[in-house]
């Protein structure tokens, strides 16, 4: 077979050039410490690991929106702790004020007291965060959670019950703040107690307190009941209410023995009753899942009874009793939301830290994987750089050796 | 016998075989030589009463080391390679402008994702809606980057084809002066071939392979020369040129046109080249690449560009700005583009719109429209399907587009060709001018609600592109496919140059030059030339001796 002499030296250039080449290749790998340099060099492994560094950075981004919620919630625990510590403070003022040694002068300055008291919750409530953006309002984060009516000067609720969920994982979406609305005027959810209050045209002296659930599987658990006088001899007429305000039943008139301490409603509640209740004189007993237990309006009740002086004035005296029972129980339910907001609140950062560890395994895992298919083996490579090195030197000296034996240059 | 004219005969024959020999020497690296043979043969014998007596030797002719077959073995896998060569330098090009996982439409999308996270985990913090604002743009920056790149790259596909059809051109002018030279030389010559002629033809030939692939008949000393479906570029010596101009269906792409006899007149038409006939040569590669990834990778491109914007666009509606004000679109997406062939006798215009929901419908096709004289046929090219046959297109809709009829009388015969997302990559642009604009409360409103936002950034795993696939999936897949072409040409590049070493092997082994044989072909005719000579010295010598008898 006759070998060109210019086939010998294309041969030879080509073979230098194609080591070179590949000398080249695992360099730039080394370079730059990729085993893909291009989509060519593995296109299954360049869409991979770009598939992959997607869900990397989007478990990275939970990672963030996590430690958005976290902080978040860990203001507003930091609020609901200073809320529940004015709670006991109120708590402990109603105590005082019914100590029936008290006279008109130390319960009106009582009243003073639980008034700035209220102020301090006003002011906790309308917390706002490092944007100056409202905790409690829900989407309204740009007005106040709550605010005095301009007319009546009540302090209302003017937010809304959005919820401020955060994408925390791939499949859950978690409420980073709780609305004004659910932690200062609502009993919790499961809260299954009775608040009791008299009406404020009461002209008896009728004390109506300790609502107690004596049947819990009664006929009118969860209904509410308004107890109505009237009559000679004195009577009284108890007509129950759904949780929707409709009539559902009426028991009565029964004759009023003031000799006893309790009524018994039907279906399943009792409550202390005293004193000498006036024809048209009426009282409720509302369930706390259907009653607007808004602190604010609780404390100015309580602030300007306290404010009424009471001595020897039987009638003012019952109608402070009624207002105090009123606002212990009122208070009490509010606390306990205060305390079952705090718990889930714990429970969200819980659930948040759980994520976190498991983002976190994610996220190496994530890693491992896409230096698995794209990052060098800089031993194999360094190896595979001097086998090439070698290779390419073995070619240039063959070729140096054979084109040495041309006739014209060995026989001139 | 005289002696003398015997070693004549030897010395001109040592003289024609050194020529020969020299000339090898000369061109053994002359692109297209090949290697020449002096044929000798006995010059027979005389015939006398003691026997025949042999009259020396005789020069036959010259003659070229040739196998038609091998060479055009050779010219066939050369033309090959240079096809894939030619695509290799185009897709790698692509290759390369992807190669960073860490930069490009990929991140950017999910980074603005990121954004959208984040004002929706904070939907009143104005620093997370100017950065989502600032994300929006660095989206549509890498979108127009890609798109426009993708355009430089047709551009000089263009080009390259203008500068093919000039090359092919000048060839076809060698190649018919060479048969001139050649029919010429037979002429002059007709008993002996005019090797280096015939050399430099095919090698001229060789050259025009390695542009496009043609076929050549040889007949009466004379080659002709035609391509793809049998178009003649060269006939009974007359020259018929490619030409290359704008597409009549679309004006962005330069095609080619063959020059077509017609009548005898020797009047001519153009008519376009069928590209996909063309099977060979660099501007079958440049044919290739443009068809078959090029365009295809715009439409995907472009696909993902609008298919996201409107997605984002549809999203953004359905929520309140931080003003309370309902959403407007994050993005301005340019219109499908419904182009009249320049050919068009009637002249109804057709334009279309995307669809409010179109988003997930839209495809990464081209659609072509064509009118019988009846009913106008929509095709989807991507697949061949006929989407719609009528009498008319308002209101039509496919594939996420609402078509229009634009007045005018359509002519049968007519045809428009739609392109639904080609263009939208590079034209795609940002529409939101202030960060407040971003609508991450739902219709309940309020500064702090993030839920539409939430909505929003689920739009990141959802399957989008045709309802099977997610953004990043898409973009990934688009790096695939670009990744795996250009695997695949380096590997048919490798196997291609195997073929074509052997073939080049197989062709020089006899048709090539080797020195060392050449020198011993010098040294074996410097001997019979010295034998020769010595041949003549003693006829000489035995003349004066006879001379000298006193």
């Amino acid at each position: 077979m006759r070998i060109s002499t210019s086939q010998f030296y294309k041969t030879g250039l080509n073979t230098i050039n194609a080591q070179q080449a590949r000398q080249l290749d695992t360099f730039t790998q080394i370079g730059t410490g990729k085993k893909i340099v291009s989509p060519k060099d593995d296109p299954l492994g360049a869409a991979r690991a770009l598939n992959l560094s997607n869900n990397m950075g989007i478990n990275d981004r939970f990672a963030e929106n996590r430690s958005i919620a976290i902080q978040n919630l860990a203001f507003e625990e930091s609020i609901l702790n200073e809320v529940a510590t004015t709670l006991v403070a109120i708590k402990t003022r109603i105590v005082e004020a019914g100590n029936g040694t008290m006279a008109d002068a130390d319960r009106a300055t009582l009243s003073e007291v639980l008034t700035s008291l209220r102020d301090q919750v006003l002011g906790l409530a309308n917390s706002t965060d490092g944007n100056g953006q409202y905790i409690f309002s829900g989407n309204h984060s740009d007005r106040a959670a709550f605010a005095p009516d301009t007319t009546s000067g009540k302090i209302n609720w003017q937010g809304d019950l959005g919820n401020r969920a955060i994408q925390v994982s791939a499949s859950r979406q978690l409420s980073s703040a709780d609305t004004g609305y659910a932690v200062f005027t609502r009993a919790v959810s499961g809260e299954n107690t009775y608040l009791t209050s008299a009406a404020s045209t009461n002209t008896g002296t009728g004390q109506i307190s300790t609502p107690n659930i004596s049947d819990p599987k009664g006929a009118n658990i969860g209904n509410d009941f308004s107890i109505v006088f009237s009559g000679t001899p004195l009577s009284y007429t108890v007509e129950t209410r759904n949780a929707d305000g409709v009539m559902v039943g009426t028991d009565g008139p029964n004759l009023y023995d003031a000799s006893k301490a309790q009524l018994s409603l039907p279906g399943g509640v009792d409550v202390n009753f005293s004193g000498t209740p006036a024809e048209g004189d009426s009282f409720n007993v509302t369930h706390a899942q259907n009653e607007n237990i808004n602190i604010f309006d609780t404390l100015d009740d309580l602030a300007s009874a306290l404010n009424t002086a009471t001595s020897n004035d039987p009638l003012a005296d019952a109608r402070l009793r009624n207002v105090m029972s009123s606002a212990t129980q009122r208070i009490d339910a509010n606390y306990n939301t205060v305390l079952t907001t705090r718990a889930s609140i714990g429970t969200r950062m819980n659930e948040i830290e759980a994520l976190n560890i498991s983002g976190e395994q994610r996220r190496l895992d994530f890693k491992s994987e896409i230096s698995a298919i794209e990052d060098v083996d800089f031993y194999e490579a360094s190896t595979e750089l001097t086998m090439r090195g070698l290779a390419l030197e073995a070619a240039s000296l063959a070729f140096k050796k054979i084109q040495g034996l041309s006739l014209f240059k060995t026989l001139g | 016998m005289n002696l003398a004219k015997l070693g004549l005969t030897a010395l001109n024959t040592a003289q024609a075989r050194l020529t020969t020999t020299s000339h090898n020497i000369n061109n053994y690296d002359t692109p297209g030589y090949i290697r020449q043979e002096t044929l000798i043969s006995s010059a027979g014998a005389s015939s006398t009463a003691s026997g025949f007596f042999g009259r020396g030797v005789a020069v036959d002719t010259v003659r070229r080391a040739y196998d038609s077959f091998l060479n055009s073995q050779l010219v066939n896998n050369e033309s090959k390679g240079a096809l894939l060569a030619a695509y290799g330098g185009q897709i790698t090009q692509i290759n390369n402008v992807l190669a960073d996982r860490t930069v490009g439409i990929g991140p950017a999308i999910q980074s603005f994702f990121d954004g959208v996270n984040a004002v929706a985990s904070n939907p009143a913090d104005p620093a997370s809606r100017q950065e989502l604002l600032g994300r929006t743009q660095t989206v549509v920056t890498q979108f127009n980057e890609l798109g426009h790149f993708l355009d430089q790259q047709r551009g000089e596909s263009n080009s390259q084809i203008d500068n093919s059809i000039i090359s092919v051109n000048a060839h076809l002018g060698r190649i018919s002066a060479l048969n001139q030279q050649i029919v010429q030389a037979k002429g002059v010559n007709p008993h002996h071939e005019p090797n280096d002629l015939l050399d430099q033809r095919d090698y001229e030939i060789s050259q025009l392979n390695q542009i496009v692939n043609v076929n050549v008949v040889e007949q009466d000393n004379q080659v002709s020369i035609s391509v793809g479906n049998g178009q003649q570029l060269l006939s009974q010596n007359r020259i018929y040129p490619l030409t290359s101009g704008p597409s009549a269906e679309n004006p962005k792409n330069t095609v080619v046109f063959a020059t077509v006899p017609v009548g005898k007149q020797g009047e001519v038409i153009k008519v376009e080249l069928d590209e996909t006939k063309i099977t060979g040569g660099s501007l079958g590669g440049l044919l290739k690449y443009r068809r078959e990834s090029l365009e295809v990778e715009q439409r995907e491109v472009g696909q993902l560009a609008t298919a996201f914007a409107l997605s984002m666009n549809e999203a953004n509606v359905k929520g309140l700005d931080l003003k309370g004000e309902p959403g407007t679109a994050f993005f301005n997406v340019p219109a499908p583009v419904a182009a009249a062939n320049s050919q068009n006798v009637g002249n109804v215009n057709i334009t279309a719109s995307f669809q409010n929901d179109a988003a997930n419908k839209i495809q990464a096709s081209d659609y072509a429209i064509y009118f019988d004289g009846n009913n106008y046929t929509v095709t989807r090219e991507s697949d061949n399907q006929i989407l719609h046959v009528g009498p008319g297109l308002d209101d039509v809709a496919i594939d996420g587009m609402q078509l229009k009829m634009q007045g005018g009388v359509p002519s049968a015969g007519d045809r428009w060709a739609l392109s639904a997302v080609a263009h939208s990559s590079v034209q795609i642009s940002v529409a939101m001018t202030s960060p407040d604009q971003i609508a991450a409360a739902d219709a309940d409103g309020g500064v702090a609600n993030g839920k539409n936002a939430l909505e929003m950034a689920k739009l990141q795993s959802n399957k989008v592109l045709g309802g099977t696939k997610t953004f990043n999936e898409s973009f990934s897949q688009i790096v695939n496919r670009v990744g795996v072409q250009a695997q695949q040409n380096e590997f048919m590049i490798a196997s291609q140059n195997a073929l074509t070493k052997q073939s080049y092997s197989a062709q020089q082994a006899l048709s090539g030059v080797n020195l060392n044989e050449e020198y011993i072909n010098l040294e074996a005719a410097q001997e019979m030339f010295m034998a020769a000579s010595r041949v003549i010295e003693v006829s000489t010598v035995l003349m004066d001796t006879i001379l000298s008898l006193k």
